[in-house]
């Protein structure tokens, strides 16, 4: 295991910087030296991007994924060291009502990327791009957690496109020779994410508002979480894989130790707000295709070095306050 | 079984009408009277679906599969019930030299399509069966064959990729919306009208029709699973007619001979029936990178459920394929 690289210097390009996990990682390599590009976007007034003044650090790039043109001059003009790419329509239940903007962002918009980078000659083996696939590439699985080695089995569009992504990503590597590495994440969980359909962020604003958190299943699908800053770290270990050469290619998982019911993730957030609310189970049919996803991370563990830092507890403690703080 | 009355004064989009396999699925349409509908996006006079009247018998639309917009307004325009999607980019050279062309037709093609369905669903008029052309490719390399229809997609290159995305996609359409999608997973397709000069059958045919020895730049050794076109076009047909049973939407079908054969005897037997007795010129150099060596698939499903069977053996199949050759290229 070799520790992450120092971006110090170098011109790391985020797409989806702006975004939660995105804004985590474009701090991190801020706090390394890298100069960081991100695409022009209007970032949400209460975005962390915005609220932390990460704006105003980041060099904006008029730059659209889904124009090719504008994907190669910011590369060729910017001397692009290393790409990671975020950006993604991620609401699930967004992309199957309007699956053509989700497949043109996620798809398209991650081919227009590569070949870009292909045709920038960003081939050259300290250049590298990280493409973010999701967890919901397995779709239903016969055993957990699941190895980077299982079968895709996507089904909603959603995770049909980030299948897409992943395999289009993979066959840069075995095909054209570059320096391209997948990452597999399961539910990132952290202050700053503001999709407030998912259960932390729902259950933290409605904790803030002094409400009951409100439970849309019945509390028992499990899912394995992530601190948004152990994301961060396995995203940076990731790419430093890639200074060698016989990583490129790969998939790599990262996911917590052991999956978590809806149902405690939310009790322990009620006791990291210090409130002593009951959550308000619906027990409703869950809108997801598995009632458990778990990701098999002993890949990155042993060949990176990885390792979630944050235990559930004081990682929702932190997430909590930063919700109690930025709303 | 064959497809009977089903497509008699229906309206049927063929999205590739104008290549290889869609002329042969576009005139059999046509010989049991449908309305063909072929959008068209560069025009190739010499393909046989010009050179031989079929095209003229269709409604030709300029569109490109890239462009919902128009998929959609030809969609409801001529009130289209039956949609073929097999336009593709189909060589496995290109999409390695070439692959954001391949992306854009093989993929952004098949999200674009299906959406203009179910865009059209919503506006009342839902598309009655939609088929979408994946590939035996889509499995990828697997060690374990010939592979059944629930096997992994584990595509590596370019081409494979492309479709198994298109794969997964067309599934989607089916689990999330419900929609009358089925999939095709053909092996290699031969027949007259393949101008693709890179592959082998169109290759040897073309140097046997020129009294030239066919050249095998392997040592003959991959084997392959065929499938004749004309056994092509009525998979395609019968798997259409599946969707007319809402239990079979949103699966996938092999089609092929089932049967592997070296690239050594499909020359040798492709010589055979030209009655050449040329022998084979061969390279001995190994299987072309991002090639799958063997591929064999499994087509019990579709010969069990459906009824479809290979209706040529294999010489049959070289012998008009042969025929096609000697009279379009001297």
């Amino acid at each position: 295991m070799s520790a992450p690289a120092s971006h110090a210097d170098r011109s790391v390009l985020v797409t989806g910087g702006q975004g939660f996990i995105g804004s985590w990682l474009v701090e991190r390599l801020l706090e390394e030296g890298a100069r960081v590009l991100v695409p022009q976007r209007p970032a949400p007034e209460r975005s962390r991007f915005r609220l932390l003044g990460l704006e105003s650090r980041c060099e904006a790039m008029s730059l659209d994924l889904l124009d090719f043109a504008s994907l190669l001059r910011v590369l060729e003009e910017h001397q692009v060291d290393a790409v990671f790419h975020l950006a993604a329509h991620t609401v699930v239940g967004q992309a199957d009502r309007s699956p053509l903007p989700a497949f043109e962002t996620n798809i398209r918009g991650t081919y227009n990327l590569l070949e870009a980078c292909r045709m920038a000659r960003l081939k050259r083996a300290d250049r590298h791009v990280v493409i973010a696939s999701s967890a919901h590439v397995y779709g239903k699985q016969g055993g957990l957690p699941c190895p980077e080695t299982s079968p895709l089995r996507p089904v909603g569009p959603y995770d049909v496109s980030k299948a897409c992504v992943d395999m289009i990503a993979r066959c840069y590597a075995v095909t054209h020779d570059m320096p391209v590495a997948v990452t597999r994440m399961s539910n990132v969980y952290g202050g700053g994410d503001l999709n407030f359909s998912r259960l932390v962020p729902a259950s933290a604003r409605a904790l803030v508002a002094g409400d009951a958190p409100v439970i849309h299943s019945d509390g028992t699908p499990e899912r394995d979480y992530l601190y948004v800053e152990d994301a961060v770290d396995a995203y940076l270990a990731v790419e430093g894989s890639l200074r060698e050469r016989d990583l490129w290619g790969r998939a790599w998982n990262a996911g917590g130790a052991t999956p978590i019911a809806a149902g405690e993730v939310v009790r322990t957030l009620i006791e990291a707000a210090g409130t002593d609310l009951e959550p308000e189970i619906e027990g409703g049919e869950s809108s997801d295709v598995v009632d458990s996803r778990w990701v098999d991370s002993a890949e990155i563990r042993t060949l990176l070095g990885w390792e979630p830092r944050w235990p559930l507890e004081s990682a929702l403690q932190k997430t909590y306050a930063w919700y109690a703080e930025g709303l | 079984m064959q497809a009977g009355a089903t497509f008699q004064d229906t309206t049927v989009l063929v999205t590739g009408g104008q290549g290889f396999i869609g002329s042969w699925l576009a005139e059999r349409l046509l010989g049991m009277g449908a309305r063909v509908v072929v959008p068209i996006r560069d025009v190739h006079p010499e393909k046989r679906f010009h050179a031989e009247g079929i095209g003229e018998r269709c409604i030709l639309e300029p569109a490109d599969v890239r462009d919902y917009d128009a998929l959609l307004r030809i969609l409801t325009k001529h009130e289209v019930q039956t949609v073929f999607h097999l336009a593709a980019q189909p060589i496995v050279g290109i999409a390695n030299r070439s692959p954001l062309s391949t992306w854009e037709s093989n993929v952004a093609g098949a999200y674009s399509l299906l959406e203009a369905c179910r865009t059209k669903g919503t506006l009342g008029a839902p598309i009655e069966r939609i088929v979408v052309a994946s590939s035996d490719h889509a499995y990828g390399p697997h060690a374990d064959s010939p592979l059944r229809e629930d096997s992994p997609l584990e595509p590596r290159y370019p081409y494979d990729v492309s479709k198994g995305c298109a794969d997964m996609i067309a599934a989607s359409y089916a689990s999330r919306y419900g929609m009358p999608v089925a999939i095709t997973r053909l092996a290699n397709v031969f027949g007259g009208g393949d101008r693709n000069w890179s592959r082998i059958v169109p290759d040897t045919a073309r140097s046997l029709a020129r009294g030239q020895r066919p050249v095998i730049r392997s040592d003959g050794s991959p084997q392959r699973d065929y499938l004749y076109v004309e056994d092509a076009a009525e998979a395609y047909l019968s798997v259409a007619e599946s969707l007319d049973r809402s239990e079979l939407h949103g699966r996938a079908w092999n089609a092929s001979l089932g049967r592997p054969v070296s690239v050594l005897e499909l020359v040798r037997r492709l010589i055979a029936v030209s009655g050449s007795d040329v022998e084979p010129d061969i390279q001995g150099e190994g299987t072309p990178h991002a090639e799958a060596d063997s591929l064999l698939i499994d087509s019990g499903a579709i010969r069990d459920e459906l009824g479809w069977a290979p209706r040529w053996s294999l010489d049959e199949a070289l012998t008009r394929t042969y025929a096609w050759y000697g009279r379009n290229v001297g």
